[in-house]
């Protein structure tokens, strides 16, 4: 969709918002009881976004800011590029995404990419660090990127305006509604860069990398009553971008168009039996490289039920369908339709110290053989007193990840008979909480992942993917936070820290160089770190991201390795509130040391890079308290 | 992948001191050099010995040059950087010399970059929108003979208008483009034409002969699915390796007159053969390659050999063959699985394992200098 045709929607929605206005009301609270997904995950680690971080720099896309917020390591192919998460030693394939409910990886290439995630389109990001298969099924190996939209509007009218270094510019345009039972969001935006950036080693600007991205994102939540309730979520984006090429070549022509529609659809019904929702989706990925579409569609539907025992334990039963249809020329004439059907069952119950999940789930692939994947996950409380707070927290579960499309259709080189890829996961780890100021955390983990897929190439010299490699990941991670008000000062501090050793156990004869060697792209050390302090309307804040040596090849060589970086961003702000009427500033620098650094080898990265921001909202008439800047 | 046009300078009896450098620190190497400067004045640090090159990750813009001397068994990995500073560039296809210079060819980043062929330090970039996917690369007369892929089909990966680029080397621009048939690669100048084999994966079947003079296209030569490597024996003649069509096992060895452009001879391999061609220092017998099968045939057969010379049990996946034009040893760049350090054997030609070396990542091409 066009800029302007997004503009003229949007002012009439504008007209449309006047009018609702005058007769809106406080509507009562809609009692559905849905458990929160982190009460079924207990004894992992589920993290929200930072929300300043967000606020601030929301044009950008969730693999930059999470880099700057987790120890989450991304390959990014230059700047704006496809971008590929890795957490917890995993591949990009292995940490799944959801988005309101359902999985938006790509179903032909097995991961999502990063770049075309950008926050502004979801008000909710919570990461979940290690194995979950057992409830968000294929794909979290490593981790769970969950994403939603929140409830109510927050405010009725949101317009902002960047510009920023080589030519990046970006608008967006967010307005709500509330009216009797139903609420309505809509968020528009547009950013486009001219990404020409100087490139360090060269002296020379980068060439062929500019992009543009749109998108559109719709809320409907219908209450129907006090306990059933229609939620209808819509997301298109779409992005344009020239491929940047490596360092040093100035001739590439290589371009790359993506296109997807994603809607999700759930009702929810609450009565003396439980909670029963319904749900149902549409996914559409279209690819287009260099003229050449691949396209994927994508039906989803969902059911489950949810009954809480008198005495506190929860019950629940799922079952989730994807019917997937392969639109790709490489597969040949035949376009593959594939059935994905998992059945899951999930137990709570909070004891007096202990809080228990048990959750467990069966998956059913067309033509394959997927494993039953339980996790079982615990949170005690040790001690507590005024002061202290001190839990240990555990969980161990069986994950997998199923083939991709690209994997068991490809013509020619595809295999029907690939397994799919399977890991036992476990981690235990102990949280510190100080005076409601200070949190410490700290938890290790392993995982073993077998039959690892790997195309590999064979003696005609064509490469077909193989289930040939184990991969053993043991680490730690160490998190800390500082909340300390100080009069009119407000400081927040927060870091952390992962280890990640993730090596090759076993794999194909030709790749035996491997053997006990540091997987690609995953660093042993990543770290990131969030400094900040507000006064009055001011706001000041400081994120780091260092990540440590990334062998780009299978035997670990010197020669190959990026080299260790710390990137430091520093932004500043201040807000103007009038009545209902509030403007945000923010000025950024990126990378303020003017940094050079690769994520991905031979793909520039920007230097130092400026960007202004300026948000204007208007606010409900009610005294809602507004967000915490 | 095909015998280049080698140039030998004056060896060096630096034999005696090489043995020295074992274990000596690299300052006094540098004295030594100094000394061994003084003596035979070498033109640099790799100016005798083989140039390996490694393509890199595809699209990691990683590919290298290693140096390896078999004599004093030094070995210098990445040895040309390009202006970026970290590597050669993005896939690394081939490497030529002429004169002092070395001409390299980056796939990946369509250019050429030329180097002083002694110590690959950087000179020059051929950078020009003509060269879309370049291959290999032979200079005469100060001018380069680039051959090109040329551009995809739209929507496909279909080769549909590749060429021999001809550049002025006094100023780097492009004289003329000579049209020729899909997947030009290896290129081999025969004391008069310039012969360009048109691979295509098989898709083509012909040599495509070019004047130099002129830079105009003499003809096509018609031999057989997938031309590739060439060399001239010691009669002269030019042999080139059709490798068949994919599965067909109908590869071929085609003797060409390289004046009067006709075939006087073909052979019948029976398998589809690799794409680099050997030849013996006496140029009396080409060596090719099924794998890590390694295969010998006089220049005077008729018929392909039955039995392989020797089997290289090491080799996991071979990704280029030579044969060095002093020693006769057979030299196989092993590619392992195209993401990792590539290896390389050593053989004698009777097979007798002589030595091996870590090369860069996907090693392609091996020549002798």
């Amino acid at each position: 969709m066009s800029l302007r045709l997004g503009m003229s929607v949007m002012l009439s929605l504008f007209a449309f918002l006047a009018e609702a206005q005058g007769d809106s009301i406080v509507l009562k609270p809609v009692i559905v009881y849905g458990l929160p997904v982190e009460k079924y995950l207990a004894g992992a680690h589920v993290a929200p976004m930072d929300t300043i971080l967000k606020a601030q720099q929301d044009s950008r896309h969730l693999g930059e800011l999470l880099s700057f917020q987790f120890p989450i390591y991304f390959r990014n192919y230059g700047n704006g590029m496809l971008s590929g998460i890795s957490m917890r030693g995993s591949s990009p394939q292995q940490v799944a995404v959801r988005w309101n409910g359902i999985n938006i990886n790509s179903f032909s290439l097995g991961q999502a990419d990063f770049s075309i995630l950008p926050a502004i389109a979801f008000d909710e990001v919570r990461v979940h660090s290690g194995g979950s298969s057992a409830l968000f099924g294929s794909g979290a190996i490593g981790g769970s990127v969950l994403l939603s939209s929140s409830g109510r509007p927050i405010v009725p009218v949101s317009v902002s305006q960047e510009a920023g270094s080589f030519g990046r510019y970006f608008t967006s345009l967010q307005g709500g509604f509330n009216a009797g039972k139903f609420s309505s969001s809509t968020s528009f935006y547009h950013l486009q860069s001219e990404n020409d950036f100087p490139v360090q080693e060269t002296g020379k600007r980068q060439s062929h990398a500019a992009f543009t991205q749109q998108g559109f994102v719709q809320r409907f939540e219908f209450d129907i009553s006090s306990a059933k309730k229609l939620k209808l979520n819509y997301w298109y984006h779409d992005a344009d971008r020239d491929i940047q090429p490596t360092i040093g070549n100035t001739t590439s022509t290589d371009e790359q168009q993506d296109r997807n529609h994603r809607l999700s659809v759930s009702y929810e019904q609450n009565n003396t039996w439980g909670l029963i929702s319904l749900g149902g989706g549409i996914v559409n990925d279209r690819i287009v490289y260099n003229g050449v579409k691949s396209e994927v569609f994508r039906w989803i539907a969902s059911a489950g039920h949810q009954y809480t025992f008198t005495n506190g334990l929860n019950l629940s039963f799922g079952t989730e369908w994807n019917h997937i249809i392969g639109k790709i020329e490489e597969y040949g004439l035949e376009e593959p339709v594939e059935d994905r059907i998992d059945l899951a069952a999930s137990l709570q119950k909070n004891f007096k110290r202990i809080s228990a999940s048990a959750n467990i789930r069966k998956p059913f692939i067309t033509d394959i053989k997927a494993p039953l994947l339980p996790y079982l996950g615990v949170n005690i409380l040790l001690f507590e007193n005024t002061g202290h707070r001190l839990s240990l927290k555990s969980n161990v579960s069986r994950n997998f990840r199923a083939p991709t499309l690209n994997d068991r259709y490809w013509e020619e080189t595809g295999r029907m008979d690939l397994q799919p890829e399977t890991s036992h996961a476990a981690e235990a780890g102990i949280d510190w909480e100080l005076n409601r100021k200070y949190n410490f955390a700290t938890t290790f983990f392993a995982q073993e992942v077998e039959d690892w897929i790997q195309w590999v190439p064979g003696s005609d010299g064509l490469y077909r993917p193989k289930n040939v490699k184990e991969v053993g990941t043991t680490g730690f991670e160490i998190r800390a936070e500082a909340n300390v008000r100080s009069g009119p000062f407000l400081f927040r501090a927060r870091a952390t820290y992962q280890y990640t050793r993730s090596v090759t156990k076993e794999t194909h004869d030709s790749d035996q160089a491997s053997i006990g060697k540091q997987l690609i792209y995953t660093p042993l050390h990543t770290g990131a770190a969030t400094l900040g302090g507000v006064y009055k309307s001011w706001s000041l804040n400081f994120f780091l991201q260092y990540s440590g040596t990334r062998y780009t090849d299978a035997s670990n060589s010197s020669i190959y390795a990026l080299d260790p970086f710390a990137l430091v961003d520093f932004s500043v702000g201040r807000a103007w509130s009038q009545k209902r009427h509030r403007l945000d500033f923010y000025i950024t620098v990126k990378n303020i040391f003017d940094t050079s650094y690769q994520l991905y080898s031979g793909r520039a990265m920007p230097g130092r890079n400026f960007n202004v921001k300026i948000t204007y909202q208007l606010k409900h008439k009610t005294n809602e308290p507004s967000k915490n800047f | 992948m095909n015998l280049l046009r080698t140039f030998s300078y004056h060896k060096l009896n630096c034999s005696r001191m090489t043995r020295c450098f074992l274990g000596v620190s690299a300052l006094s190497l540098f004295f030594l050099l100094q000394s061994c400067e003084d003596d035979a004045a070498p033109k640099g640090k790799y100016d005798e010995g083989a140039i390996v090159v490694n393509e890199g990750g595809f699209g990691s813009a990683n590919g290298t040059l290693t140096f390896f001397d078999e004599a004093s068994g030094q070995i210098d990995q990445n040895i040309f950087r390009n202006e970026g500073g970290d590597f050669a560039g993005d896939v690394v296809q081939s490497i030529a010399f002429s004169g002092d210079k070395g001409y390299v060819v980056i796939n990946g980043d369509n250019k050429v970059e030329i180097v002083n062929g002694n110590t690959f330090e950087h000179l020059e970039s051929i950078e020009s929108s003509d060269l879309d996917k370049p291959r290999y690369v032979e200079v005469i007369d100060g001018k380069a003979y680039i051959s090109v892929w040329g551009p995809y089909e739209e929507g496909g990966f279909s080769l549909i208008d590749s060429y021999v680029l001809v550049v002025d080397l006094n100023t780097n621009s492009v004289i003329k483009k000579i049209e020729t048939d899909e997947g030009t690669e290896n290129l081999l100048f025969g004391g008069k034409y310039l012969f360009a084999s048109n691979h295509n994966f098989g898709g083509s079947n012909s040599v495509a002969v070019i004047d130099p003079t002129t830079n105009s296209l003499v003809k096509h030569i018609e031999l057989a699915s997938g031309p590739a490597g060439s060399v001239l024996d010691s009669n002269g003649k030019l042999w080139v390796i059709c490798t068949g069509d994919f599965g067909a096992a109908n590869g071929q060895l085609f003797r060409i007159h390289p004046e009067t452009l006709e075939v006087e001879e073909s052979i019948e391999l029976n398998v589809n053969p690799d794409v680099d061609l050997g030849i013996t220092p006496d140029k009396s017998k080409l060596i090719y390659s099924v794998g890590s099968s390694i295969y010998s045939i006089s220049i005077s057969a008729t018929l392909a050999p039955v039995d392989k010379l020797f089997e290289a049990e090491d080799v996991v996946y071979n990704y280029a063959m030579n044969v060095d034009p002093d020693s006769g040893n057979i030299w196989i760049a092993d590619a392992l699985n195209f993401s990792t350090e590539g290896k390389v054997y050593v053989y004698t030609n009777s097979g007798v394992p002589v030595t091996s070396f870590n090369a860069g990542i996907s090693p392609t091409q091996v020549v002798f200098k």
